[in-house]
């Protein structure tokens, strides 16, 4: 139960997928700040377990992206929702 | 519950420093106890007294300064990333024979060890990367 925060694009670091080689079942991946671009449509990270996923929405829309670009599945939460995950999660794992 | 903040990038340059106000400033709203911020590798530009950003940005120090003295949360900065990045209080300034110390109040040069234990004490600690 560790909720990993990724906060580098999917497009140009491989952030994300070093992080998705350590998640297990149960755990969540928060994207924020760049990350978020990795919750769009288009970005496809490799998944090696099920995690539950979330995005940062302040920083999606900081972005100009919208909630209605975001993958299927994808939870969009604000700051007070991230300190709910940090609550839910028994600890936090910052890949930057 | 008792959290603590890490923040390794440093202000104006990265994200990082933003993103943990703003979640530290999420914690307090949600009525838990926010016991130290830790300021590491260019973090600790976060505790200079001499940065001066024009009027209309956010001056990133000053509002840690207030969370702090709020709600009672320890800034500390790393002594060994401080000292080489030219971050002094007056003691080091003294040790190290240097013109003037630039450490902004509410702020405390100490150890790693201060980070240490508070991913010991604290049943949460979150770290902000540059």
């Amino acid at each position: 139960m560790i909720l990993h925060t990724v906060n580098k694009s999917v497009f140009n670091c491989n952030t994300l997928n070093e992080c998705l080689l350590t998640t297990a079942r149960n755990d969540g991946v928060l994207l924020l700040e760049d990350g978020v671009y990795g919750a769009l449509e288009t970005a496809h990270p490799t998944e090696i377990h099920e995690v539950s996923w979330y995005v940062l929405k302040e920083d999606l829309l900081a972005r100009g992206l919208s909630e209605g670009q975001c993958r299927e599945g994808i939870t969009v939460v604000d700051y007070a929702g991230f300190v709910e995950l940090t609550e839910q999660y028994k600890s936090v794992c910052s890949w930057f | 519950m008792k959290y603590s903040i890490a923040v390794y990038g440093g202000p104006y340059s990265h994200q990082a420093t933003h993103t943990a106000f703003h979640f530290a400033q999420a914690v307090l709203d949600k009525g838990h106890e926010i016991q130290r911020v830790f300021f590491y590798h260019d973090g600790i530009y976060n505790g200079s007294a001499l940065v001066a950003p024009p009027q209309d940005e956010a001056n990133l120090p000053q509002q840690w300064q207030q969370l702090a003295e709020k709600n009672g949360v320890e800034l500390v900065v790393c002594i060994a990333a401080a000292v080489r990045r030219g971050l002094l209080d007056e003691n080091e300034a003294k040790r190290y024979s240097k013109p003037g110390s630039n450490l902004e109040q509410g702020y405390q040069l100490s150890g790693l060890g201060q980070l240490v234990d508070a991913g010991l004490e604290c049943d949460r600690l979150v770290s902000f990367g540059p």
